[in-house]
């Protein structure tokens, strides 16, 4: 995991599945404290896999989808800033068409 | 004898006659290929260019344009059946006893509506009216040319027609099989043993049917799937990707592995009816590995149903709030996040079945915690709206009902996860009411506010604005009152799934209970009122109403929310004014090239 692709951004952003891993941790704990049905190995074990097997498929999940929209906005940003260098490129070499570099308007 | 062979080979002849008047019409059909040099057209003119014409277009499409418009066809028609089963009932329900219904069959007639009116709306009009707004529109919001698979794309739309009729079997074939076959009776649940020793062949041809559509919504997902991963535009990646697209790639995702189980599920029923097997009996895997099979599947289904709706709200709020969608990434997370949770719930739909009480628990911790992403998004839409600039139209009155009704549906929702909740509620109409906030209150709500939002796209024509705005109002009124009634029910006791309630007054208030069916009732016709609005307009606009003639009805631009869909339903306006041709470009078309 490298530190550039989970920067502070992306991880504010992962914060909101970051709650119902929170969560399923908390149950795991839990459980795994209070017991008032009994020992039962078999469905204790079912028990415990059904949170952690989700847990696990979750926190997969969150950390690939972060990485690759993580890398995918790298790499629009990247496209953006070459494509304002050309516009600013031609527009020193006096072309009156050149494309005004955008500026992002704010709706509100 | 002989009169009746004669009669029928004339009839032949006219049907061959009729056929090669068909195929006469068709022009060359050779020059016709669809999509393999990306020639084909949009239109209704017949020339070598583009489409047939005719009903020969339609038949022959693997346009992602008119495969939409050919599943929200569908989804209407399976809507008005749904509708109308659900009206017998509601009818039916206005009193305790069994009056309205008694003279078609009785409690037998309704459980085979009850049936329907479930399969119906959830795998004939819910599936569909998804597969219809991202068939059309994926593709355009993601700069693809077509779906990857134009030609899987059409055969899962064409296994829903029969899909259909195997569903319905049992109401058509009732009266002129003396009633050998009947419609199914066994709730959409099916459950064991029930839907085992039922010995009408009706429940055979529902399971066949509701097979079939399984293997549709399967090849539609893999297509979504691949169109979103493949055939995107080199500018859209994952970080600019709009949230429709999010939610139909999740929503396939969970449809692959959902369906399925559903098919194996179904097979193994059919088995056990048909030939002694003992997959659900006693002896075997018992009723409640059904119980197991079918909620595996029947939960993640709910997030299918929902998850497009709530990108289509995300898409469409924002536009109409004059602000873009409040923290996109929480939404597109959380979209995710539902995803996976959602296979890790399904029990909580069996909390009073006895299972063993550490697996409840389980099942009630992480539908507590699927209650979070659900929740950041009714934030986020709320957030959007916060300060905005509104702008009530008819497809963002259905927005902010969406959300309204959600939250009711959502928090309803929550209460029934908690195991001591559910063990008094469960089966009762506070189950009904909660869930039909959700699947008509807001997956409906969204669908109608896709159909107003993109109506100038696919139809070129706008609807008519106090006709949209009746629709929505008597569809919100109608649903709160339907279904928070249904919510009181269930607190009064009230069990779902029965055509007549004269139970003791000691069990519970009759006169109560009756009073709040009442006014289901009332609100049932409200609602009902409100989708003959809904028709009127849509098929009046779209023959009669007014042209669009700009690219950007909505003024979106002004804002800077100009999606793609829009920009491309411009360049068609553009195109077409010059020499006056009707015909728009299909996506991927070419400009007619001059051999010569």
């Amino acid at each position: 995991m490298s530190s550039r692709t989970f920067d502070r951004e992306t991880l504010l952003d992962l914060v909101v599945n970051a709650i119902p891993l929170a969560m399923m941790a908390f149950f795991v704990v839990l459980f795994a404290a209070v017991n008032p049905f009994g020992a039962d190995p078999a469905n204790q074990a079912i028990q415990f896999s059904i949170v952690i097997i989700t847990f696990g498929a979750l926190f997969v999940l969150t950390y690939y989808s972060g990485r690759a929209i993580s890398n995918a906005e790298a790499e629009l940003e990247e496209r953006e800033a070459r494509e304002a260098a050309e516009a600013e490129e031609s527009a020193v070499d006096g072309d009156e068409d050149a494309p005004a570099l955008a500026g992002d308007e704010d709706a509100n | 004898m002989a009169g009746e062979q004669l009669a029928l080979t004339v009839l032949m002849g006219v049907f061959l006659v009729g056929v090669v008047a068909l195929l006469s019409r068709m022009e060359d059909l050779r020059t016709y290929t669809p999509l393999a040099g990306g020639s084909a057209g949009y239109g209704d003119e017949t020339s070598t260019a583009h489409k047939p014409s005719g009903l020969i277009r339609w038949l022959t499409t693997v346009d992602h344009k008119d495969i939409g418009i050919m599943y929200g066809l569908y989804a209407v028609i399976a809507f008005v059946w749904g509708g109308l089963a659900v009206m017998l009932m509601r009818v039916e329900l206005a009193t305790p006893a069994m009056d309205a219904l008694a003279g078609m069959g009785g409690a037998n007639f309704y459980n085979g509506l009850l049936t329907s009116h479930g399969i119906t709306m959830l795998f004939l009009f819910g599936t569909p009216i998804i597969a219809a707004f991202a068939n059309y529109f994926i593709p355009l919001l993601i700069g693809a040319d077509d779906m990857a698979f134009p030609r899987i794309n059409a055969i899962a739309f064409w296994i829903l027609p029969p899909a259909a009729l195997l569903i319905w079997a049992g109401f058509f074939l009732a009266p002129v099989t003396e009633n050998m076959i009947e419609p199914a009776r066994t709730a959409w649940t099916m459950y064991t043993p029930l839907s085992v020793e039922q010995a009408n062949p009706g429940v055979d041809l529902m399971l066949l049917g509701l097979h079939l559509s399984g293997i549709g919504a399967t090849m539609g997902a893999i297509n979504f799937i691949a169109t979103i991963f493949t055939e995107r535009d080199g500018e859209v990646n994952w970080a600019n990707l709009d949230i429709f697209s999010w939610t139909i790639l999740t929503q396939s995702a969970l449809i692959l592995f959902a369906f399925p189980l559903l098919g194996s599920a179904i097979v193994m029923l059919l088995l056990d009816r048909n030939l002694q097997t003992t997959f659900f009996a006693v002896e075997g895997g018992g009723p409640l590995l059904w119980q197991h099979l079918f909620w595996f599947f029947g939960h993640p289904e709910v997030y299918i149903l929902v998850l497009p709706p709530m990108g289509l709200v995300s898409l469409i709020l924002p536009k109409f709030s004059g602000r873009k969608l409040f923290g996109f990434k929480f939404v597109v997370y959380s979209t995710l996040a539902i995803g996976v949770l959602s296979f890790g719930v399904w029990a909580h739909h069996m909390f009073s079945t006895g299972m063993d009480p550490r697996l409840r628990a389980s099942f009630m911790a992480v539908s507590l915690a699927i209650a979070i992403p659900s929740a950041v998004k009714t934030f986020n839409w709320i957030t959007t709206m916060w300060n905005g600039r509104l702008r009530l139209t008819t497809p963002m009155l259905f927005c902010i009902g969406f959300v309204s009704n959600f939250i009711i549906g959502g928090v309803t929702g929550v209460f029934l996860a908690s195991i001591p909740v559910d063990l008094i509620l469960h089966d009762t109409y506070y189950v009904v009411g909660h869930f039909h906030y959700i699947v008509m209150g807001a997956i409906g709500f969204a669908a109608f506010a896709g159909i107003y939002y993109w109506f100038p796209i696919f139809t070129g024509r706008m609807y008519q604005r106090t006709l949209g705005k009746a629709h929505f109002w008597f569809s919100m009124v109608g649903t709160n009152l339907t279904f928070f009634a249904m919510l009181a029910l269930g607190y009064l006791g009230m069990p779902r799934r029965y055509a007549t309630y004269e139970f003791d007054g000691a069990i519970a208030p009759l006169t109560q209970v009756a009073t709040f069916h009442q006014l289901a009732t009332v609100g049932a016709f409200i609602l009902f009122i409100g989708q003959l609005f809904f028709v009127w307009n849509i098929v009046q606009s779209w023959l009669e109403g007014p042209k669009v003639e700009d690219g950007d009805p909505w003024n979106l631009e002004r804002d800077g929310m100009l999606d793609r869909e829009f920009q491309w339903f411009d360049e068609q306006l553009e195109a077409e004014e010059p020499e006056k041709d009707p015909s728009l470009l299909a996506d991927g078309g070419q400009e007619e090239q001059d051999d010569s």
